[in-house]
């Protein structure tokens, strides 16, 4: 018997090997030594265009935390991820409610319409965007014309071109969040709430000491993966301000730092200790999301 | 067993036929080549395909086809970086000439051969600047363009403006006539459409020949105690009046602001008088705007001089192409910028004549013909071989928008003298990243 269970054990054994590796190898070709050597390369002068290379320690990292614009770069993104982060939490938790209350008819057609954002690519639609925020011809200036307003030159400006940046990640975000909430909210037993009606409970007692807590892990989650997801923000910074149109990727976040080091300027050494810069901030925030889980 | 002999047989098959299907046809013993081409200029790919390809095809029967392959640019510039160093690239590159300095200089393109000089020394001097590292020339113009003037007739008209502006300070004050604002002091119409912001390489290009160049600075001067070294060459007088000059143009005439219609655009849908850009957006005005009516002029005279530059989009053979396609490779360079074909790139594409032979407005339309008239006065620069010299134009063009923004600054000389020691920096920096050139 022991024997046959052994046996068992060893395929078993054999079994969840044979499947597990090639991805194990597969993710270690192309994630973990690309990771490794990024680390390596970042304490070189490495072009990306020459073979010679030379060993400079620790100065690529105190050139990016000395440069004022890697710390702008990293400012512009903690920014972005901030508000896009908590709103699109905040109103994906919102809609997922409206879904799962259910109050209006044909609430899964309109589930499928605020999931669109997410499936359409983001060069499209930051571009959408940038023409409603256009200061000549865009929607948004034309509403606040109508109503007594002055048109706001959105795009133009560092410190106020972010926040159409911001409405466009909420935007795309948001559909997702509310996917996942809805089946957190489908999960939270409906005793609970009859036991607070018969209570007394009222609609935010029963949202503040119910749905809230019952919902925390899904709420972390996504808080943190949508952190990590925004922190990495590039495509839509980078489209909403390039164009003859626009003032020149005024609004520079920290992936597209690392992108001109490597690609303009093609410091491959500055890139990887941006990079690494990078990889940290996602440590943490990881570190942090298994710690909150298992409290 | 018979079954399991079957399957096997079946994934050799699979696994196999992809090294057969892949040959190219002169392996298979055809005498056929077909020729690539990569381009990141969408008007060039027309005249290559209609023009100089089937000429070219005529020359040589055994060649198929010239296939070229376009990108944006931003996408041009990312497969170069990757392209070049992993050798994985085509028979001929089109790179415009300060793009592709760092690779000219790390040596990833083939040295000119003496056929390829000859064309080269048939065009005037100033291009050779473009193509000449240590001694050596790599490439061969291929479309040269100036900057210049497009003037709105009609907005002259009604402004009460008679003569085409030659000095820079009569553009200012024929922009001022020309600006349109609405009843709450909007722009409607700017006076002058200045360069604020796009590509950083581009708004430092515009602030070289509109504010540098005519105030006899450059952006970047050789060192006067260590020659082949070099420095920002505008932290002085010239760099003040440049930077000066801009800020008025924002703040004091307003003719025009950052949120107003930009560029080839603004022209075209006329929501600008004055214009700066290169030869060929007349084909763009034409086609967006075709009821405009529009003159081109030379560059005017600045404080201290009139200059114009002279960029080019350059063909090279990059030096891991396939060997046996670089002799028609160079054939192709060698027809693509032969005098005849340069006639028509410049009847086609309103491009500059590079050779000294030929008067470069000789060939443009009516309405160009001004703007290639080059007058005595006139100061051509090119941009010379420096691997510096990209990121000091991107580092330039990022941090110009954001000083153009302080309007306080056009009350303040101290503040510009500031600005314009910042602005030097950032230049001195990126020639010290390179220890080649910096002093």
């Amino acid at each position: 018997m022991n024997i046959l269970k052994n046996k068992q054990q060893r395929t078993d054994f054999i079994f969840v090997m044979s499947v597990l590796i090639p991805i194990m190898v597969l993710f270690t070709i192309i994630r973990f030594i690309p990771i490794l050597q990024t680390f390596g390369v970042s304490f070189f002068k490495k072009s990306m265009i020459r073979p010679e290379r030379s060993f400079i320690g620790f100065e690529n990292y105190t050139y990016i935390l000395k440069d004022k614009e890697f710390i702008r770069s990293l400012m512009n993104t903690l920014f972005i991820s901030f508000f896009s982060v908590t709103l699109s939490v905040v109103f994906g938790l919102f809609l997922a409610m409206q879904v799962n209350n259910a109050i209006i008819k044909g609430m899964k057609f309109w589930q499928a319409v605020l999931f669109i954002p997410v499936i359409v690519s983001m060069v499209p639609s930051t571009l959408m965007w940038k023409m409603l925020f256009d200061y000549n011809f865009g929607v948004v200036n034309y509403v606040l014309n109508v109503i007594g307003l002055r048109s706001i030159d959105w795009i133009n400006n560092e410190s106020i071109v972010r926040w159409p940046i911001v409405i466009v990640g909420i935007w795309k975000e948001m559909g997702y969040n509310m996917m996942i909430f809805f089946v957190g909210l489908k999960a939270v037993p409906h005793e609970l709430y009859e036991s607070a009606d018969i209570d007394g409970a009222t609609k935010s007692q029963k949202l503040w000491y119910i749905t809230l807590p019952q919902i925390k892990p899904i709420t972390l989650f996504i808080t943190v993966m949508s952190f990590i997801k925004f922190i990495k923000v590039f495509t839509q910074a980078f489209v909403m301000t390039s164009g003859s149109q626009s003032s020149g990727n005024i609004f520079k976040t920290l992936v597209y730092y690392i992108y001109q080091q490597g690609f303009t300027f093609h410091s491959m050494g500055r890139a990887s200790a941006a990079s690494m810069v990078l990889l940290i901030i996602v440590f943490v925030l990881t570190w942090f999301q298994m710690r909150l889980s298992k409290d | 067993m018979r079954k399991k002999l079957l399957f096997l047989l079946l994934i050799v098959a699979i696994m196999v036929t992809p090294l057969f299907a892949g040959g190219d046809s002169e392996k298979a013993g055809s005498k056929e080549v077909k020729l690539t081409l990569w381009n990141s200029s969408q008007t060039m790919v027309e005249w290559y395909d209609e023009v100089v390809t089937p000429a070219f095809k005529e020359m040589y029967p055994e060649v198929t086809d010239v296939e070229v392959l376009y990108l944006p640019i931003q996408d041009f510039v990312k497969k170069l970086a990757v392209a070049l160093p992993s050798g994985d690239v085509p028979d001929i590159m089109e790179i415009e000439d300060s793009w592709a300095t760092p690779y000219l200089t790390a040596g990833y393109f083939d040295p000119n051969t003496p056929e390829l000089n000859r064309i080269l020394d048939q065009m005037r001097p100033e291009l050779k600047n473009t193509v000449t590292y240590k001694g050596k020339t790599y490439g061969v113009p291929v479309a040269p363009f100036h900057e210049l003037f497009f003037y709105n007739l009609d907005m002259m008209a009604e402004a009460g403006i008679t003569e085409i502006p030659d000095t820079m300070d009569e553009v200012i004050q024929a922009a001022v006539k020309m600006t349109k604002r609405d009843a709450t002091g909007k722009i409607e119409r700017s006076g002058f459409s200045m360069r604020l912001g796009g590509n950083p390489s581009g708004t430092s290009q515009k602030f070289w020949v509109l504010g540098l160049l005519p105030n006899g600075v450059d952006i970047w001067e050789e060192s006067k105690t260590q020659p082949g070294k070099y420095h920002a060459g505008f932290d002085n007088e010239g760099g003040y009046n440049a930077l000066k000059m801009y800020l008025e143009m924002l703040y004091k005439y307003e003719v025009d602001d950052f949120a107003s219609m930009k560029d080839t655009e603004a022209f075209a849908k006329e929501r600008t008088a004055i214009n700066m850009r290169e030869p060929s957006a007349a084909v763009s005005i034409e086609r967006q705007g075709p009821n405009v009516n529009w003159v081109a002029a030379p560059m005017p005279v600045g404080n201290v001089r009139r200059a114009t530059f002279l960029i080019t989009l350059n063909l090279y053979v990059p030096k891991d192409s396939p060997k046996a396609n670089k002799d028609l490779a160079r054939k192709y360079i060698e027809l693509a910028t032969s005098e005849k074909m340069q006639d028509n790139n410049a009847i086609n594409r309103a491009g500059f004549h590079p050779y000294t032979s030929v008067d470069p407005a000789s060939f443009v339309q009516d309405r160009l013909k001004p703007g290639f008239a080059m007058p005595d006065d006139m100061h051509i620069i090119t941009v010379p071989v420096h691997n510096a010299y990209d990121m000091a134009q991107v580092k330039l063009g990022e941090a110009l928008p954001n000083i153009l923004k302080k309007a306080e600054l056009v009350n303040d000389p101290e503040g510009i003298k500031r600005e314009v020691a910042y602005l030097a920096s950032l230049v001195n920096d990126a020639y010290a990243e390179f220890d080649e050139y910096a002093e």
